[in-house]
């Protein structure tokens, strides 16, 4: 979790500022998963903060979404290239994928859970960019 | 990757690539995981270094595990296969023990809409969802998945019975996947063809195709056709 934390403050992702009035504030949580690697061991715990995104409504809090997602026939065409002629295939990992972006709409969002402070009292975050579930 | 020289794909907005004189690179990305292909050493050791000063990354090597798909290169070409996966599967419907069928689905099954009592919706639902995911390696069950998947809606005992037919029918060989072969060359070769209004209750036909490329399966698909064709040639 302050892995994450540390990894949101480095990137830039908000900025504390008092509540808007009138404006809607999103909710957020954590979501916790287990990595395992192929042969089913635990690799590490991972923490995961997500901002509700579906609190909020089309057109009004939002009006495009967009995730660089490739087909998998293009995945197996690339693959079949690779066999036909001996190239070499190499794989790369993103960290905190979700952080390079930025975000110009206007998107507030509570303070963490287990994250509140006599100084964050009365504030909340402005979003530059998060992951929206 | 612009700023680097790369193009952008117009099939698939995820690919980039680069072509110098006699050597091609290409990229792709699926949300935080990023495949690169190429037979130039020194670009892809430059890409890599470009992509580093951007983003934080970690450099995984040659492709081995991409999205629960194992990826093994032997001699023969490369294999695709969702081993672990499928045993996952098995092991989580208790399937693992059972003995095993050599088809997916029965013979001219008469599969229908009213097939028996209803079961638990999202259980079936679940489970459909997870052999839809392994048909990525598993031409051989796509048809039986795309059958009982057009029962997502209200599944009976029935469809629930076809569902395990493809367990039992996965036991036989969870690690079966694709080869790709080293056959050298990309000529793309694409076949089809339908079962004129087989289906007993709505008369509608169900098609098929796969697409080569260089020789190894990459697309394929079984679908139920939209409408009902009143000749064998329409509904091809």
């Amino acid at each position: 979790m302050l892995e994450e934390l540390a990894a949101l403050e480095k990137n830039d992702t908000w900025e504390l500022v008092p509540s808007p009035p009138g404006k809607k504030v999103i909710d957020c949580k954590w979501v916790y998963t287990v990595k395992q690697n192929p042969e089913g061991k635990v690799e590490r715990y991972k923490a995961r903060l997500v901002a509700k995104g579906y609190s909020q409504t089309y057109g009004i809090d939002y009006d495009e979404t967009f995730t660089p997602v490739a087909k998998m026939s293009t995945v197996r065409t690339l693959i079949s290239c690779a066999a036909n002629f001996d190239l070499p295939l190499y794989q790369l990992d993103v960290k905190n994928t979700f952080l390079h972006g930025d975000l110009k709409e206007e998107v507030y969002m509570e303070i963490p859970p287990r994250f509140t402070t006599v100084e964050t009292e009365g504030k909340v975050l402005r979003l530059k960019n998060l992951y929206m579930d | 990757m612009l700023a680097m020289g790369y193009k952008k794909c117009n099939g698939d907005h995820t690919l980039f690539y680069l072509c110098s004189k006699n050597h091609i690179t290409i990229l792709a990305v699926y949300v935080d995981d990023i495949i690169i292909i190429g037979d130039d050493t020194l670009e892809v050791v430059q890409l890599k270094e470009n992509l580093r000063r951007e983003f934080e990354i970690k450099d995984l090597g040659q492709l081995r595990y991409f999205l629960g798909i194992e990826v093994v290169r032997s001699p023969r070409g490369i294999v695709l296969s969702q081993r672990k996966y499928a045993l996952d599967l098995l092991d989580e419907t208790g399937m693992l023990g059972c003995r095993a069928t050599t088809t997916p689905i029965e013979q001219n099954h008469k599969l229908g809409v009213e097939s028996g009592h209803p079961v638990d919706k999202e259980r079936y639902q679940r489970l459909v969802g997870r052999l839809i995911y392994l048909c990525h390696t598993r031409p051989d069950i796509t048809y039986a998945v795309s059958v009982v998947s057009r029962y997502m809606h209200d599944p009976r005992s029935g469809h629930m019975d076809a569902v395990y037919r493809i367990l039992i029918y996965l036991k036989k060989n969870p690690g079966k996947g694709l080869l790709f072969k080293k056959n050298r060359h990309l000529n793309v070769e694409g076949y089809c063809d339908a079962d004129w209004a087989n289906c007993p209750y709505d008369r509608r036909s169900t098609s098929g195709y796969c697409v080569f490329v260089g020789g190894n399966l990459v697309i394929w698909r079984s679908k139920k056709q939209p409408v009902a064709s009143r000749y064998v040639t329409e509904s091809k």
